[in-house]
């Protein structure tokens, strides 16, 4: 009978009081479906029940289990640990204070994400019956409304190289902004994009595309980013040529 | 859900309140593209049209003396002053390493 | 550097997160490289302004350091510093149109490309400055 198949897991440590984290080393079963998630559970389960970690939904739809492993930012629930090597080092998100372990405090996430207003709902993409007609199997669906794409769970500002400086406002929140531009929903767009139009809104991007490439819900921040400068130097541009050319009334 | 934004960012006001990010990454464009073609006439001319590729003392005072090549190089030195500066300031405050004032000029935008 | 109690465990993202290379992809690094070239190239500037000052004490100290230059170690060097021109240059190109918000989709070919004419520059430069 062969044994199970093991993986080590180094796990980022810290509690508040601590003078530095540290790292805990866990083997833990690991099956070709095992993922993350399901192994630090274990961990919790028969190894260690006072490592903290934070999950909801087990199906990458919530965006709560957002964590680094092997530096990269992934949701722990959908990430298998098949391919990703021995030891798999797992630590919270980067440039966020650790609440403790795995979880971390998200308020600056929301923080910069609540001036955009935080719409949920696409209205372009409201009723399925209304754009394509009945559906010809299984239930009909008479009203269907889409959601934002972003799950809010602060993966792209993690993997952001130059998020460190807090009064960047963020892939999240300016891609937020490029989907209020884009439909208003009763929003002003002027403010909205006066809002972005700063050193350390849409312009602070280095076009590293680091928060696309980590983005579970496939919201794409940087190109919304280069979508809004685009946007900016389209409607600045002529105003920025006309008040140095002539007196523009402010 | 409507956008909750606290201060007026209308064009009149964001216009008188800080210096226009905009105009600084156009800046950046700018220099960046003219340094291209700058740097590749100032290389060429300088190490590949001479021979053993580096100019005598006596023929770099004649090459300087001519007012075209003169104006082309203090063009390339404004353009690499600005777009070096501009980089560095933006380079070390994402580095927090000397905080950049919000607004600061040059260098409010990004490269 | 752990400044409040709310900074403590704050993993950090300085300097050493920009060179750590796990899970990162072709984008982080072109813009890791165009900062560390950039900030080489206006090291270089400094150094170039104060070897042209040479030109104020005379023909006979310009001509001693031109000869310096033609040391292999020295082209070698310059070599270096085309190959970094080439890569600042060339990167700053997919970044100057997509960081205006032209051609996004196109942001990984736009790198290959810098990636290539930097190799072709460089092998010409080389080939230039050793056999030229």
């Amino acid at each position: 009978m062969s044994a199970t198949p093991t993986v080590l897991l180094r796990v980022f440590r810290y509690r508040p009081g601590d003078d530095a984290p540290h790292y805990d080393e866990f083997r833990v079963p690991a099956g070709p479906r095992t993922t993350v998630l399901d192994a630090l559970l274990a961990v919790r389960r028969g190894l260690d029940p006072g490592l903290t970690l934070r999950h909801s939904c087990l199906h990458g739809s919530c965006g709560t289990c957002g964590m680094r492993v092997n530096g990269r930012e992934v949701l722990a629930c959908v990430t298998r640990l098949e391919g990703l090597g021995d030891p798999v080092v797992v630590e919270p998100l980067a440039g966020l204070p650790v609440v403790g372990d795995l979880v971390v405090d998200m308020e600056e996430v929301f923080q910069r994400l609540e001036p955009a207003g935080r719409p949920l709902v696409r209205t372009s993409e409201r009723s399925w019956t209304e754009r394509s007609g009945p559906a010809t199997q299984g239930p009909v669906l008479e009203r269907l409304e889409r959601f934002e794409d972003c799950l809010e769970c602060g993966l792209c500002l993690s993997a952001c190289p130059v998020a460190g400086d807090p009064r960047y406002l963020g892939p999240a929140a300016l891609a937020a902004a490029e989907r209020v531009l884009e439909e208003p929903r009763g929003a002003d767009p002027s403010k909205v994009l006066g809002w972005v139009d700063d050193a350390h809104g849409a312009w602070r991007c280095h076009a590293a595309f680091e928060c696309s490439a980590v983005c579970p819900a496939g919201v794409d921040p940087a190109g919304a980013i280069m979508r809004l400068r685009r946007r900016l130097l389209r409607d600045r541009l002529p105003r920025l040529i006309g008040r140095y050319s002539r007196e523009v009334p402010a | 859900m409507a956008t909750q934004l606290e201060e007026d960012f209308t064009e009149a006001t964001r216009w008188r309140r800080r210096p226009r990010p905009t105009f600084a990454w156009l800046a950046q464009v700018v220099s960046g593209v003219l340094l291209l073609v700058l740097l590749t006439v100032h290389m060429v001319a300088q190490h590949f049209l001479v021979e053993g590729g580096l100019r005598t003392y006596d023929q770099v005072i004649a090459w300087i003396r001519n007012p075209l090549v003169f104006a082309v190089e203090a063009l390339l030195l404004v353009c690499v002053t600005w777009h070096g500066i501009a980089g560095c300031t933006l380079s070390c405050s994402t580095w927090a390493c000397a905080a950049a004032p919000n607004g600061s000029w040059p260098g409010s935008s990004a490269t | 550097m752990i400044r409040t109690e709310r900074d403590r465990g704050r993993t950090r993202r300085r300097l050493s997160r920009w060179l750590d290379p796990r899970g990162r992809h072709l984008g982080t690094w072109a813009f890791v490289a165009n900062r560390l070239t950039g900030l080489g190239l206006v090291a270089y500037l400094y150094l170039h302004l104060v070897i042209l000052s040479t030109l104020l004490r005379g023909p006979a100290a310009w001509d001693s350091l031109v000869e310096l230059f033609r040391n292999p170690v020295f082209m070698a060097f310059d070599v270096l510093l085309v190959a970094g021109l080439a890569f600042h240059g060339f990167n700053g190109l997919p970044v100057a149109l997509v960081g205006s918000g032209l051609l996004v989709d196109r942001h990984k070919a736009l790198l290959v490309a810098a990636g290539i004419l930097l190799a072709l520059v460089s092998l010409v430069a080389a080939v230039r400055i050793f056999f030229g």
